[in-house]
Protein backbone atom coordinates (compact mmCIF):
# COMPACT_ATOMS: atom_id res chain seq x y z
CA UNK A 1 0.00 0.00 0.00
CA UNK A 2 1.38 3.39 -0.92
CA UNK A 3 0.18 6.80 0.10
CA UNK A 4 1.28 10.09 -1.32
CA UNK A 5 0.53 11.54 2.09
CA UNK A 6 -1.19 10.43 5.23
CA UNK A 7 -4.76 9.33 4.61
CA UNK A 8 -7.49 11.56 6.02
CA UNK A 9 -8.46 10.61 9.52
CA UNK A 10 -11.76 8.89 10.05
CA UNK A 11 -12.98 11.46 12.49
CA UNK A 12 -12.74 14.18 9.86
CA UNK A 13 -14.11 12.26 6.93
CA UNK A 14 -16.96 10.35 8.52
CA UNK A 15 -20.50 11.45 9.11
CA UNK A 16 -20.60 13.42 12.38
CA UNK A 17 -23.86 11.68 13.21
CA UNK A 18 -22.32 8.25 12.77
CA UNK A 19 -21.93 6.61 16.20
CA UNK A 20 -18.51 5.33 15.20
CA UNK A 21 -17.31 8.83 14.41
CA UNK A 22 -18.86 10.07 17.63
CA UNK A 23 -17.01 7.37 19.51
CA UNK A 24 -13.74 8.49 17.94
CA UNK A 25 -14.50 12.05 18.93
CA UNK A 26 -15.34 11.00 22.46
CA UNK A 27 -12.12 9.02 22.73
CA UNK A 28 -10.11 11.92 21.40
CA UNK A 29 -11.69 14.23 23.96
CA UNK A 30 -11.07 11.84 26.82
CA UNK A 31 -8.52 13.88 28.70
CA UNK A 32 -7.96 13.92 32.44
CA UNK A 33 -9.62 16.58 34.51
CA UNK A 34 -7.75 19.00 36.74
CA UNK A 35 -8.09 16.86 39.80
CA UNK A 36 -6.71 13.82 38.06
CA UNK A 37 -3.81 15.80 36.67
CA UNK A 38 -3.04 17.32 40.02
CA UNK A 39 -3.05 13.88 41.63
CA UNK A 40 -0.78 12.59 38.95
CA UNK A 41 1.58 15.50 39.43
CA UNK A 42 1.59 14.88 43.16
CA UNK A 43 2.76 11.34 42.52
CA UNK A 44 6.08 12.71 41.38
CA UNK A 45 7.11 14.21 44.66
CA UNK A 46 9.47 11.31 45.40
CA UNK A 47 11.79 12.49 42.71
CA UNK A 48 11.31 16.18 42.81
CA UNK A 49 8.94 16.81 39.99
CA UNK A 50 5.73 17.08 41.90
CA UNK A 51 5.91 20.47 43.44
CA UNK A 52 6.54 22.28 40.22
CA UNK A 53 4.43 20.03 38.14
CA UNK A 54 1.41 20.36 40.34
CA UNK A 55 2.02 24.08 40.38
CA UNK A 56 1.13 24.06 36.74
CA UNK A 57 -2.49 23.84 37.72
CA UNK A 58 -2.21 26.53 40.30
CA UNK A 59 -4.89 29.13 40.81
CA UNK A 60 -2.53 31.77 39.45
CA UNK A 61 -2.88 30.41 35.99
CA UNK A 62 -6.61 30.62 36.18
CA UNK A 63 -6.38 34.10 37.59
CA UNK A 64 -4.35 35.18 34.60
CA UNK A 65 -6.93 33.93 32.21
CA UNK A 66 -9.78 35.54 34.04
CA UNK A 67 -7.79 38.72 34.23
CA UNK A 68 -7.21 38.67 30.55
CA UNK A 69 -10.87 38.15 29.82
CA UNK A 70 -11.77 41.08 31.97
CA UNK A 71 -9.18 43.19 30.21
CA UNK A 72 -10.69 42.24 26.90
CA UNK A 73 -14.12 43.15 28.19
CA UNK A 74 -12.93 46.55 29.30
CA UNK A 75 -11.14 47.23 26.07
CA UNK A 76 -14.10 46.12 24.05
CA UNK A 77 -16.24 48.56 25.92
CA UNK A 78 -13.77 51.30 25.14
CA UNK A 79 -13.04 50.75 21.48
CA UNK A 80 -15.85 48.63 20.18
CA UNK A 81 -16.07 45.04 19.18
CA UNK A 82 -14.62 45.26 15.72
CA UNK A 83 -11.54 47.13 16.80
CA UNK A 84 -11.08 44.86 19.74
CA UNK A 85 -11.08 41.76 17.64
CA UNK A 86 -8.29 43.25 15.60
CA UNK A 87 -6.33 44.53 18.54
CA UNK A 88 -6.66 41.55 20.81
CA UNK A 89 -5.70 38.73 18.63
CA UNK A 90 -5.36 35.57 20.67
CA UNK A 91 -1.63 35.44 20.25
CA UNK A 92 -0.52 38.93 21.02
CA UNK A 93 -0.51 38.98 24.81
CA UNK A 94 2.65 38.75 26.79
CA UNK A 95 2.81 37.40 30.30
CA UNK A 96 3.25 40.89 31.68
CA UNK A 97 0.19 42.15 29.94
CA UNK A 98 -1.80 39.31 31.33
CA UNK A 99 -0.56 39.78 34.85
CA UNK A 100 -1.38 43.44 34.81
CA UNK A 101 -4.90 43.05 33.56
CA UNK A 102 -7.79 43.57 35.92
CA UNK A 103 -9.54 40.58 37.34
CA UNK A 104 -12.76 39.02 36.32
CA UNK A 105 -14.77 36.94 38.70
CA UNK A 106 -13.40 33.45 38.63
CA UNK A 107 -15.65 30.65 37.59
CA UNK A 108 -15.26 26.97 37.02
CA UNK A 109 -13.73 26.09 33.72
CA UNK A 110 -15.00 23.52 31.33
CA UNK A 111 -13.71 20.05 32.02
CA UNK A 112 -10.74 19.53 29.78
CA UNK A 113 -11.87 16.05 28.95
CA UNK A 114 -15.38 16.94 27.96
CA UNK A 115 -16.40 18.80 24.88
CA UNK A 116 -19.75 20.36 25.45
CA UNK A 117 -21.90 21.04 22.45
CA UNK A 118 -21.77 24.78 22.16
CA UNK A 119 -25.09 26.51 22.09
CA UNK A 120 -26.12 30.04 21.55
CA UNK A 121 -26.59 31.61 24.90
CA UNK A 122 -28.24 34.60 26.34
CA UNK A 123 -25.99 37.59 26.97
CA UNK A 124 -23.79 36.96 29.93
CA UNK A 125 -23.30 39.17 32.92
CA UNK A 126 -19.60 39.59 33.23
CA UNK A 127 -18.57 41.95 35.96
CA UNK A 128 -15.34 43.85 35.72
CA UNK A 129 -13.31 43.45 38.85
CA UNK A 130 -11.12 46.18 40.18
CA UNK A 131 -8.16 44.24 41.53
CA UNK A 132 -5.64 41.82 40.14
CA UNK A 133 -4.88 40.35 43.51
CA UNK A 134 -8.08 38.56 44.21
CA UNK A 135 -7.54 34.89 44.94
CA UNK A 136 -9.62 32.26 43.32
CA UNK A 137 -11.17 29.41 45.18
CA UNK A 138 -11.93 27.37 42.15
CA UNK A 139 -10.11 24.28 41.11
CA UNK A 140 -6.99 25.19 39.20
CA UNK A 141 -6.63 24.36 35.58
CA UNK A 142 -3.85 24.37 33.04
CA UNK A 143 -3.80 27.69 31.28
CA UNK A 144 -0.39 28.30 29.82
CA UNK A 145 -1.56 31.16 27.66
CA UNK A 146 -4.79 32.94 27.32
CA UNK A 147 -6.59 33.77 24.15
CA UNK A 148 -8.21 37.11 24.30
CA UNK A 149 -9.83 38.34 21.17
CA UNK A 150 -12.81 36.18 21.63
CA UNK A 151 -13.48 37.30 25.15
CA UNK A 152 -14.15 40.78 24.01
CA UNK A 153 -16.81 39.91 21.53
CA UNK A 154 -19.28 38.15 23.68
CA UNK A 155 -18.74 39.87 26.93
CA UNK A 156 -18.59 43.41 25.76
CA UNK A 157 -22.23 44.45 25.73
CA UNK A 158 -22.91 43.40 29.28
CA UNK A 159 -19.66 44.48 30.80
CA UNK A 160 -20.46 48.07 30.08
CA UNK A 161 -23.72 47.71 31.94
CA UNK A 162 -22.15 46.23 35.06
CA UNK A 163 -20.05 48.85 36.75
CA UNK A 164 -20.13 47.22 40.15
CA UNK A 165 -19.21 43.74 41.05
CA UNK A 166 -21.77 41.30 42.39
CA UNK A 167 -20.89 38.69 44.92
CA UNK A 168 -19.84 35.29 43.77
CA UNK A 169 -23.26 33.92 44.55
CA UNK A 170 -24.81 36.50 42.27
CA UNK A 171 -22.95 35.30 39.27
CA UNK A 172 -25.17 33.66 36.75
CA UNK A 173 -24.54 30.10 35.79
CA UNK A 174 -24.29 31.16 32.19
CA UNK A 175 -20.69 32.17 32.72
CA UNK A 176 -17.90 29.67 32.38
CA UNK A 177 -19.83 26.82 33.86
CA UNK A 178 -22.87 27.32 31.71
CA UNK A 179 -23.42 26.36 28.09
CA UNK A 180 -20.26 26.97 26.22
CA UNK A 181 -20.17 30.00 23.96
CA UNK A 182 -18.01 30.74 20.99
CA UNK A 183 -15.51 32.57 23.12
CA UNK A 184 -15.03 29.80 25.62
CA UNK A 185 -14.78 27.17 22.95
CA UNK A 186 -11.98 28.97 21.16
CA UNK A 187 -10.31 29.80 24.42
CA UNK A 188 -10.11 26.11 25.11
CA UNK A 189 -8.89 25.45 21.60
CA UNK A 190 -6.13 27.96 21.94
CA UNK A 191 -5.22 26.72 25.36
CA UNK A 192 -5.03 23.15 24.08
CA UNK A 193 -2.42 24.11 21.50
CA UNK A 194 0.34 23.76 24.06
CA UNK A 195 -0.53 20.36 25.40
CA UNK A 196 -2.63 18.74 22.72
CA UNK A 197 -2.68 20.23 19.26
CA UNK A 198 -4.93 17.40 18.14
CA UNK A 199 -7.48 18.47 20.68
CA UNK A 200 -7.10 22.09 19.66
CA UNK A 201 -7.82 21.05 16.11
CA UNK A 202 -10.85 19.08 17.19
CA UNK A 203 -12.18 22.07 19.07
CA UNK A 204 -11.84 24.29 16.02
CA UNK A 205 -13.83 21.69 14.10
CA UNK A 206 -16.41 21.85 16.84
CA UNK A 207 -16.40 25.60 16.55
CA UNK A 208 -16.91 25.44 12.79
CA UNK A 209 -19.90 23.15 13.17
CA UNK A 210 -21.48 25.10 15.99
CA UNK A 211 -20.81 28.59 14.67
CA UNK A 212 -20.79 28.51 10.88
CA UNK A 213 -21.35 32.26 10.86
CA UNK A 214 -19.43 33.00 14.04
CA UNK A 215 -17.56 36.23 14.43
CA UNK A 216 -14.36 34.45 15.36
CA UNK A 217 -13.99 32.40 12.23
CA UNK A 218 -10.58 33.82 11.46
CA UNK A 219 -9.28 33.06 14.92
CA UNK A 220 -10.65 29.56 14.72
CA UNK A 221 -8.95 28.96 11.39
CA UNK A 222 -5.73 30.39 12.72
CA UNK A 223 -5.76 28.05 15.69
CA UNK A 224 -6.47 25.15 13.36
CA UNK A 225 -3.50 26.03 11.18
CA UNK A 226 -1.25 26.34 14.20
CA UNK A 227 -2.46 22.98 15.44
CA UNK A 228 -1.80 21.35 12.09
CA UNK A 229 1.73 22.74 12.10
CA UNK A 230 2.25 21.46 15.64
CA UNK A 231 1.02 18.04 14.53
CA UNK A 232 3.51 17.99 11.71
CA UNK A 233 0.75 18.01 9.09
CA UNK A 234 2.43 20.62 6.96
CA UNK A 235 0.50 19.79 3.82
CA UNK A 236 -2.82 20.16 5.56
CA UNK A 237 -1.62 23.35 7.21
CA UNK A 238 -0.68 24.84 3.86
CA UNK A 239 -4.01 23.87 2.36
CA UNK A 240 -5.82 25.44 5.27
CA UNK A 241 -3.66 28.53 4.94
CA UNK A 242 -4.53 28.79 1.27
CA UNK A 243 -8.21 28.61 2.09
CA UNK A 244 -7.72 31.23 4.77
CA UNK A 245 -5.93 33.52 2.32
CA UNK A 246 -8.74 33.17 -0.19
CA UNK A 247 -11.40 33.79 2.40
CA UNK A 248 -9.66 36.63 4.23
CA UNK A 249 -7.24 38.23 1.77
CA UNK A 250 -6.62 41.26 3.93
CA UNK A 251 -6.54 39.58 7.31
CA UNK A 252 -4.01 40.74 9.84
CA UNK A 253 -3.41 37.11 10.69
CA UNK A 254 -1.84 36.33 7.34
CA UNK A 255 1.57 37.50 8.47
CA UNK A 256 1.47 35.14 11.40
CA UNK A 257 0.32 32.29 9.21
CA UNK A 258 3.22 32.95 6.87
CA UNK A 259 5.60 32.83 9.79
CA UNK A 260 4.04 29.61 11.04
CA UNK A 261 4.57 27.98 7.69
CA UNK A 262 8.05 29.34 7.24
CA UNK A 263 6.71 31.43 4.42
CA UNK A 264 8.10 34.77 5.48
CA UNK A 265 8.03 36.16 1.98
CA UNK A 266 4.30 35.85 2.04
CA UNK A 267 4.11 33.76 -1.08
CA UNK A 268 0.66 32.35 -1.52
CA UNK A 269 0.31 28.78 -0.47
CA UNK A 270 -0.92 26.30 -3.01
CA UNK A 271 -4.57 26.82 -3.69
CA UNK A 272 -7.02 24.33 -2.41
CA UNK A 273 -10.37 23.18 -3.70
CA UNK B 1 14.79 4.37 11.82
CA UNK B 2 16.05 4.62 8.31
CA UNK B 3 18.93 6.80 7.29
CA UNK B 4 16.58 8.82 5.17
CA UNK B 5 14.26 9.63 7.97
CA UNK B 6 17.18 10.46 10.22
CA UNK B 7 18.46 12.92 7.69
CA UNK B 8 15.02 14.39 7.27
CA UNK B 9 14.78 14.86 11.00
CA UNK B 10 18.09 16.60 11.49
CA UNK B 11 16.75 20.08 12.08
CA UNK B 12 13.68 18.98 14.03
CA UNK B 13 15.89 16.66 16.02
CA UNK B 14 18.05 19.50 17.15
CA UNK B 15 14.96 21.48 18.04
CA UNK B 16 13.45 18.51 19.75
CA UNK B 17 16.53 17.91 21.86
CA UNK B 18 16.86 21.59 22.64
CA UNK B 19 13.19 21.84 23.59
CA UNK B 20 13.52 18.93 25.97
CA UNK B 21 16.61 20.43 27.57
CA UNK B 22 15.02 23.84 27.83
CA UNK B 23 11.83 22.81 29.53
CA UNK B 24 13.28 20.03 31.67
CA UNK B 25 11.27 17.28 33.22
CA UNK B 26 8.65 19.53 34.74
CA UNK B 27 8.01 21.20 31.44
CA UNK B 28 7.81 17.91 29.63
CA UNK B 29 5.35 16.66 32.22
CA UNK B 30 3.21 19.74 31.91
CA UNK B 31 3.05 19.51 28.17
CA UNK B 32 2.55 15.82 27.75
CA UNK B 33 0.71 14.46 30.77
CA UNK B 34 -2.80 14.90 29.32
CA UNK B 35 -2.05 13.09 26.10
CA UNK B 36 -0.06 10.39 27.87
CA UNK B 37 -3.14 9.79 29.97
CA UNK B 38 -5.42 9.62 26.96
CA UNK B 39 -3.12 7.36 24.99
CA UNK B 40 -2.80 4.95 27.89
CA UNK B 41 -6.56 4.71 28.22
CA UNK B 42 -6.97 3.77 24.57
CA UNK B 43 -4.03 1.39 24.78
CA UNK B 44 -5.96 -0.66 27.28
CA UNK B 45 -5.06 0.73 30.69
CA UNK B 46 -8.05 0.77 33.00
CA UNK B 47 -9.10 4.18 34.21
CA UNK B 48 -8.36 3.26 37.80
CA UNK B 49 -4.85 2.19 36.86
CA UNK B 50 -3.99 5.13 34.62
CA UNK B 51 -2.39 7.26 37.35
CA UNK B 52 -0.04 4.44 38.28
CA UNK B 53 0.83 3.60 34.71
CA UNK B 54 1.28 7.29 33.92
CA UNK B 55 3.69 7.44 36.77
CA UNK B 56 5.61 4.54 35.31
CA UNK B 57 5.81 6.36 32.00
CA UNK B 58 7.11 9.53 33.57
CA UNK B 59 9.56 7.70 35.76
CA UNK B 60 11.10 6.37 32.57
CA UNK B 61 10.96 9.83 31.02
CA UNK B 62 12.63 11.27 34.08
CA UNK B 63 15.38 8.71 34.01
CA UNK B 64 16.08 8.94 30.33
CA UNK B 65 15.34 12.52 29.44
CA UNK B 66 19.00 13.49 29.67
CA UNK B 67 19.81 10.77 27.15
CA UNK B 68 17.07 11.75 24.73
CA UNK B 69 18.97 12.25 21.50
CA UNK B 70 16.37 14.19 19.56
CA UNK B 71 16.33 11.67 16.73
CA UNK B 72 12.56 11.84 16.87
CA UNK B 73 10.10 14.39 18.13
CA UNK B 74 9.87 14.48 21.90
CA UNK B 75 6.25 13.43 21.85
CA UNK B 76 7.08 10.51 19.56
CA UNK B 77 9.70 9.40 22.02
CA UNK B 78 7.21 9.64 24.86
CA UNK B 79 4.54 7.79 22.90
CA UNK B 80 7.07 5.04 22.37
CA UNK B 81 7.49 4.81 26.13
CA UNK B 82 3.69 4.75 26.49
CA UNK B 83 3.41 1.86 24.06
CA UNK B 84 5.99 -0.22 25.91
CA UNK B 85 4.60 0.61 29.33
CA UNK B 86 1.02 -0.18 28.29
CA UNK B 87 2.20 -3.42 26.74
CA UNK B 88 3.89 -4.41 29.99
CA UNK B 89 0.77 -3.47 31.88
CA UNK B 90 -1.43 -5.64 29.71
CA UNK B 91 0.91 -8.57 30.08
CA UNK B 92 0.94 -8.40 33.84
CA UNK B 93 -2.75 -7.67 34.20
CA UNK B 94 -4.46 -9.64 31.42
CA UNK B 95 -7.47 -10.31 33.58
CA UNK B 96 -8.24 -6.60 33.62
CA UNK B 97 -8.21 -6.05 29.92
CA UNK B 98 -11.72 -6.79 28.87
CA UNK B 99 -13.67 -4.91 31.50
CA UNK B 100 -14.58 -1.28 30.96
CA UNK B 101 -14.34 0.73 34.12
CA UNK B 102 -18.02 1.46 34.58
CA UNK B 103 -21.23 0.47 32.99
CA UNK B 104 -22.61 3.76 31.84
CA UNK B 105 -25.98 2.24 31.08
CA UNK B 106 -26.59 1.63 34.75
CA UNK B 107 -26.01 5.19 35.80
CA UNK B 108 -28.86 7.44 36.71
CA UNK B 109 -28.38 10.77 35.03
CA UNK B 110 -30.00 14.12 34.65
CA UNK B 111 -31.28 15.01 31.16
CA UNK B 112 -28.44 17.46 30.61
CA UNK B 113 -25.96 14.69 31.26
CA UNK B 114 -27.48 12.47 28.63
CA UNK B 115 -25.19 13.66 25.89
CA UNK B 116 -22.04 12.99 27.84
CA UNK B 117 -23.44 9.64 28.84
CA UNK B 118 -23.99 8.78 25.20
CA UNK B 119 -20.44 9.76 24.45
CA UNK B 120 -19.23 7.63 27.29
CA UNK B 121 -21.14 4.64 25.99
CA UNK B 122 -19.77 5.14 22.50
CA UNK B 123 -16.26 5.43 23.91
CA UNK B 124 -16.69 2.25 25.91
CA UNK B 125 -17.75 0.40 22.79
CA UNK B 126 -14.75 1.77 20.97
CA UNK B 127 -12.50 0.55 23.78
CA UNK B 128 -14.00 -2.90 23.47
CA UNK B 129 -13.46 -2.83 19.73
CA UNK B 130 -9.87 -1.74 20.23
CA UNK B 131 -9.29 -4.64 22.55
CA UNK B 132 -9.99 -7.00 19.70
CA UNK B 133 -7.01 -5.72 17.75
CA UNK B 134 -3.55 -7.13 18.05
CA UNK B 135 -1.08 -4.95 19.84
CA UNK B 136 0.63 -3.51 16.77
CA UNK B 137 -2.56 -2.57 14.97
CA UNK B 138 -4.00 -1.08 18.09
CA UNK B 139 -0.94 1.08 18.58
CA UNK B 140 -1.07 2.39 15.02
CA UNK B 141 -4.79 3.10 15.23
CA UNK B 142 -4.49 4.93 18.55
CA UNK B 143 -1.50 7.01 17.57
CA UNK B 144 -2.80 7.92 14.13
CA UNK B 145 -6.55 8.20 14.49
CA UNK B 146 -6.83 9.42 18.06
CA UNK B 147 -3.50 11.05 18.91
CA UNK B 148 -3.21 12.33 15.34
CA UNK B 149 0.48 11.75 14.91
CA UNK B 150 1.71 11.81 11.32
CA UNK B 151 2.34 8.30 10.03
CA UNK B 152 6.06 8.96 9.93
CA UNK B 153 6.02 9.55 13.67
CA UNK B 154 3.76 6.57 14.26
CA UNK B 155 6.24 4.36 12.46
CA UNK B 156 9.08 5.90 14.46
CA UNK B 157 7.27 5.30 17.76
CA UNK B 158 6.68 1.69 16.82
CA UNK B 159 10.09 1.21 15.29
CA UNK B 160 8.63 -0.23 12.10
CA UNK B 161 8.89 0.75 8.42
CA UNK B 162 6.44 3.34 7.24
CA UNK B 163 4.72 0.99 4.81
CA UNK B 164 4.21 -1.53 7.60
CA UNK B 165 2.54 1.16 9.65
CA UNK B 166 0.24 2.03 6.74
CA UNK B 167 -0.63 -1.60 6.30
CA UNK B 168 -1.44 -2.00 9.99
CA UNK B 169 -3.57 1.12 9.90
CA UNK B 170 -5.54 -0.19 6.98
CA UNK B 171 -6.28 -3.43 8.77
CA UNK B 172 -6.95 -1.76 12.09
CA UNK B 173 -9.49 0.63 10.64
CA UNK B 174 -11.46 -2.17 9.11
CA UNK B 175 -11.36 -4.37 12.19
CA UNK B 176 -12.19 -1.61 14.67
CA UNK B 177 -15.13 -0.37 12.68
CA UNK B 178 -16.52 -3.86 12.17
CA UNK B 179 -16.15 -4.68 15.84
CA UNK B 180 -17.68 -1.37 16.89
CA UNK B 181 -20.71 -1.82 14.66
CA UNK B 182 -21.17 -5.36 15.87
CA UNK B 183 -21.06 -4.16 19.46
CA UNK B 184 -23.57 -1.45 18.64
CA UNK B 185 -26.22 -3.91 17.56
CA UNK B 186 -29.07 -4.38 20.02
CA UNK B 187 -28.19 -6.97 22.61
CA UNK B 188 -24.49 -6.81 21.73
CA UNK B 189 -23.46 -3.77 23.67
CA UNK B 190 -21.26 -5.70 26.05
Amino acid sequence: MTYESDPPRLVYTGDPEDPFVQALEAARDDLPNDEQLARMAAAFSPFGGAAKASGFWSPKRKLRVRSLQAAAVALAAAVGVGATVKLLNPFSFTKTEVAEAPVQEPGPSPQPGVVKRPRVTAPMVVPVAPSAEEPTERAPEPKPRAPSASASVHHEPVATAQPSRPSQADLPSTDMDGPENETALLERAHHALGSSPARALALTEEHRRAYPAGVLGQESDLIAIEALVALGRDGDARSAAARFRTRYPSSAHLRRIDRLLGNAAGAPAPSSP
Amino acid sequence: MSAGSTLAMDAPARESKRAAVDVGFDGVFERTAPFVWRALRRLGVREADVPDVCQEVFVVVHRRLADFDGSSALRTWIYGICLRTASQYRRRAPQLREVPETDAREQSVMPEQEESLERRRARDRLDLALQKLDEDKRAVFVLYELEELPMKEVAAALGCPLQTAYSRLHGARREVEEAFRALSKPGMKR
